[in-house]
């Protein structure tokens, strides 16, 4: 028995627009008719195959929020049904229509300047508007990719993510230079009076692999990367998808709630507003709710120091009795580049306490990088109190390492030494002190190959 | 920008502020243009939205009802201003030209 729908992956870059006309006018000939188009998925209904004609306009009433049937979109729509377009469905500004066999009706758009300046008001604008708001998106992996760039290294994960991430912006700025240089090219154009050019249905076609493909691959392989990574514990990966697939959920609801039960223009921006509300609500209700069940329990596990890292007794370090085991925290990673780095956190009887050790790959290039990244942070988070770091040139002799870095207070001290750095926090050490020097020194310092 | 556009009206839009001297949905502007230029000056359905809500904000037409789905617009004295502007500087423009063009008769 032959199928009678097909569903087809539908993602052309927006100002291919018209190629989308040629695509379907091709399915029509093979017997496939358009019917509905969902999130990146068109599907279609079998037909008689037959030479029809399409028409994909560009309609300034229906954006991305505003719903799908109002008294507006009946007007334009009923125009172009009686100039002998039919309606078949609409997706945001694109309205689709399809003319029968034989017929030959006015183009919906006659004036290429209007159609231009519609263009630009809409896709364009729509598409330059993700720019402001990816940044704000990515903002604190940006912060990392540019200034404490060692982040990507720690482990194999947050390499792959790196790299995932670069070659997302990368393309994103080339998808946003294509926009840029067809709206050049096509107000040109338009001013010539030579009309934008029709886009050819192969060249859409690999401006959507090459943009929007790329980006969805890449996208997915960090996915990958992060559910797979064995460093995260499972109760994470499930938190993390349970309220990634619940926010995913809503958003869809509300989307289709605006576009299906909306009736007015202005009915999208009321509704985004409850909807926003709602959305963050719940997911603080559920985070809240579900941090407990899936959380909880595991700061259990980490009181235990492995042993084979690297680490000193903290009571070597102060000299002070110290009431039952102060770990609370301790979170490893391993990756090519750094093979062996920790994060530890504790207290000592109510002081803070917390050690950072990483060990790269021979190359002090990336000690080097670590150190700067440690640096920076440090400093960055001084700033919310006003203080700074400082140099001290004869403590770093003293402690005979190739860079140290101090804050203000003395209390947290940052070491790098050939290809270790070490950062350590706490209000009760005396980074003067010889002894401490020494047993940090041989613990951290030496490349004991045995000891990992 | 657009206002600028508006100074000099291009012929589907001179078109459109003549046929609604007399009251008349946006179906009925289509043909009437259609009519009086003898399918000449064909004007899309998309095209005719979208200057008809851009007459509407520039204030040189209203609507008069809006029953069951079609909008009825009307021209304003501004866009009779408009549209008198437009035909004035056609005719001069037919007035300079005879003096070269129709020398020879």
């Amino acid at each position: 028995m032959k199928r009678k729908t097909k569903r087809v992956i539908w993602h052309f870059l927006s100002t291919d627009y018209k190629a989308m006309e040629e695509y379907l006018e091709e399915m029509a000939k093979k017997g496939w008719m358009l019917e509905k188009l969902g999130q990146g998925i068109a599907t279609f209904k079998r037909i008689q195959p037959s030479k029809l004609r399409f028409y994909i306009d560009v309609f300034k009433d229906e954006g991305p929020l505003v719903p799908e049937n109002t008294p507006d979109s009946r007007e334009y729509r009923s125009l172009c049904e009686a100039s002998g377009w039919h309606f078949i469905t609409s997706q945001d500004y694109l309205q689709y229509f399809y003319a029968d066999e034989g017929q030959n009706p006015t183009p919906i758009q006659t004036d290429e300047e209007l159609e231009l300046s519609l263009v630009k008001k809409t896709l364009l604008k729509r598409e330059f508007l993700s720019i402001p708001f990816m940044i704000f998106l990515f903002r604190n992996i940006l912060y990392d990719l540019f200034f404490t760039s060692y982040t990507f290294f720690i482990s194999t994960t947050r390499m792959a993510l790196g790299i995932s991430f670069l070659i997302f912006i990368l393309n994103n700025i080339g998808m946003i230079g294509y926009f840029l240089a067809w709206m050049i090219k096509s107000n040109r154009r338009v001013k010539k009076g030579l009309g934008m050019e029709r886009p050819n249905l192969n060249a859409a076609k690999i401006r959507a692999f090459a943009f929007i493909g790329i980006q969805t691959l890449t996208l997915i392989v960090a996915s990958i990367f992060i559910l797979s990574d064995e460093t995260i514990r499972t109760n994470e990966i499930i938190f993390i998808l349970i309220i990634v697939g619940m926010v995913i959920a809503i958003g869809n609801l509300f989307r289709f709630i605006v576009k299906k039960k909306g009736k007015a223009k202005d009915d999208g921006l009321y509704y985004s507003f409850v909807g926003a509300f709602l959305v963050l609500a719940f997911f603080a209700l559920m985070t809240k709710l579900l941090w407990g069940v899936f959380m909880e329990e595991d700061y259990e596990y980490n009181n235990v120091i492995p042993k084979d890292y690297p680490m000193v007794k903290v009571e070597e370090l102060v000299e002070r009795d110290i009431k039952g085991n102060p770990w609370w925290d301790f979170k490893s990673n391993t990756s090519p580049i750094i093979p062996l780095s920790y994060n530890s956190r504790g207290d000592i009887n109510g002081a803070y306490l917390q050690i950072s050790y990483y060990r790269s790959i021979e190359d002090p290039f990336f000690s080097k990088l670590i150190f700067k990244g440690k640096v920076r942070e440090l400093k960055k988070y001084l700033n919310n109190f006003h203080q700074s770091i400082m140099e001290d040139e004869e403590l770093r002799k003293k402690w005979q390492v190739d860079e140290l870095i101090l804050s203000e207070t003395r209390n947290t001290i940052i070491l790098r030494s050939d290809q270790y750095v070490l950062y350590l926090k706490c209000s009760l050490m005396d980074f003067e002190n010889e002894e401490l020097i020494q047993t940090i020194t041989e613990e951290y310092f030496i490349g004991d190959e045995e000891k990992f | 920008m657009a206002r600028e556009q508006l100074k000099n009206l291009t012929e589907p839009m001179y078109y459109i502020l003549l046929s609604l001297i007399t009251p008349q949905h946006g179906y009925g502007i289509m043909q009437e243009v259609e009519r009086r230029t003898e399918g000449r000056v064909k004007i899309g359905a998309g095209t005719l939205y979208n200057l008809l809500s851009r007459f509407e904000e520039e204030e040189f037409i209203q609507q008069i009802s809006e029953g069951n789905r079609r909008k009825t617009y009307r021209i304003t004295d501004k866009g009779m201003d408009i549209l008198r502007d437009e035909y004035k500087r056609l005719q001069q423009l037919i007035v300079d030209g005879s003096e070269f063009l129709e020398e020879g008769r």
